[in-house]
């Protein structure tokens, strides 16, 4: 039995038989333990009792363009964005990327906590865009409008930053992470 | 010898309870943290960044309407260049005037009505004495519109409203400073 479930798909199994019949005797702990025991064991592969499990499918896409859509999982396989160069105070760039939810359920999406907000020592500021508040609907096959949505990153230089100091540099590469995830 | 049965049976059961329930409770605190965990997944975007290069601002420029200082739209405006500080007379410290000199820039041609709101740093080009007091002072220019907004305890921040010509090429503004002991001169265009 894994402990870690498999990336992208997941059993469901919500009414294990056995959990019936765990004598009422035995007190609410020992209910409540087991219960969650049996949801936990239900999203895993090689769980018990998944006799009347339904699939369930979480998975997130990117997308430069809103067309070619990647899992993007990891860094080494991230959307790539158009760069960001010839940045000045005056002259804020955004990127945005499009996101499908290719999951058979709802999604809420978040920025991840570690995404940088600023760069190069200050001299460039980054903002995100909100990401929307209901979750996302899910569907696997295509990616239909309900399931699409796009977040924004803003690249900046802050105003009053150091001229000297900062114009010319430059910075390889820039990770910013959109987490979907399960209520 | 059935009491002690009774007796051992219930020890035993109350035994069984109690692993039942630990292990219970231990599945749940593991497996929660667990759950939660596997149902995210997280896309990935990377780009590279690099700036431009520019130089040290030393203000800003915003095309207006003269009238109601509402912003002109697709009218860029730069201040070009602030120079030329220059202490006018040998009074002490803190009574001394001088002038200075703002150049803007904004292409276009002309429109009606239009004005210039400019704010500047007059203490960014490094021109001015080291010993200049800029608390208490003032400015003031005989070109220069009148702007209510324009504050002289702002200084060495200066915010004026300047006319349509001042842009035509070779043109400047030419800005009086004043200490705060300073006397005589124009009226100040901010108000003290």
């Amino acid at each position: 039995m894994s402990d870690t479930p498999p990336r992208d798909q997941r059993r469901a199994a919500w009414h294990p038989r056995w959990r019936v019949v765990v004598p009422a005797v035995l007190g609410g702990g020992v209910l409540v333990g087991f219960g969650a025991a049996a949801t936990s064991a239900a999203w895993t592969d090689d769980a018990y009792g998944v006799a009347e499990a339904s699939a369930a499918l979480v998975d997130l896409r990117g997308s430069s363009d809103g067309a070619a859509w990647s899992p993007a999982d990891t860094a080494g396989t991230a959307v790539r964005l158009a760069a960001v160069t010839g940045l000045t105070p005056d002259k804020p760039v955004q990127r945005t990327v499009h996101l499908w939810n290719a999951s058979s359920v709802p999604l809420a999406l978040t920025w991840a906590s570690t995404n940088p907000t600023t760069l190069l020592d200050g001299c460039v500021a980054v903002t995100y865009s909100p990401l929307p508040p209901a979750e996302l609907a899910g569907s696997p096959s295509s990616a239909t409008a309900a399931a699409v949505t796009s977040a924004t990153v803003t690249f900046s230089v802050p105003a009053g930053a150091n001229a000297a100091a900062c114009s010319g540099r430059s910075l390889g590469a820039v990770d910013v992470v959109v987490q979907g995830g399960t209520s | 010898m059935t009491v002690t049965l009774r007796r051992a049976r219930a020890a035993v059961a109350v035994l069984v309870v109690a692993v039942l329930a630990a292990a219970g409770t231990r599945l749940a605190a593991d497996t929660t943290a667990r759950t939660s965990a596997a149902w995210t997944d997280d896309v990935h975007a990377t780009t590279t960044v690099s700036l431009g290069t520019w130089s040290p601002q030393i203000g800003t420029c915003t095309a207006v309407k003269a009238a109601t200082l509402e912003p002109v739209a697709n009218r860029p405006c730069e201040v070009v260049d602030v120079w030329g500080f220059q202490v006018q007379d040998s009074r002490p410290v803190g009574s001394r005037w001088a002038q200075i000199k703002v150049d803007i820039d904004s292409p276009g041609g002309y429109v009606k009505d239009l004005a210039f709101l400019v704010e500047v740093d007059l203490s960014t080009p490094g021109d001015a004495p080291a010993d200049w007091q800029y608390a208490g002072g003032w400015f003031s220019g005989s070109t220069l519109k009148p702007l209510a907004s324009a504050r002289c305890a702002d200084l060495p921040v200066a915010r004026m409203l300047l006319p349509e010509w001042t842009v035509n090429p070779g043109t400047f503004v030419e800005i009086d400073l004043r200490e705060a002991g300073a006397v005589g001169g124009q009226p100040a265009s901010c108000s003290r």
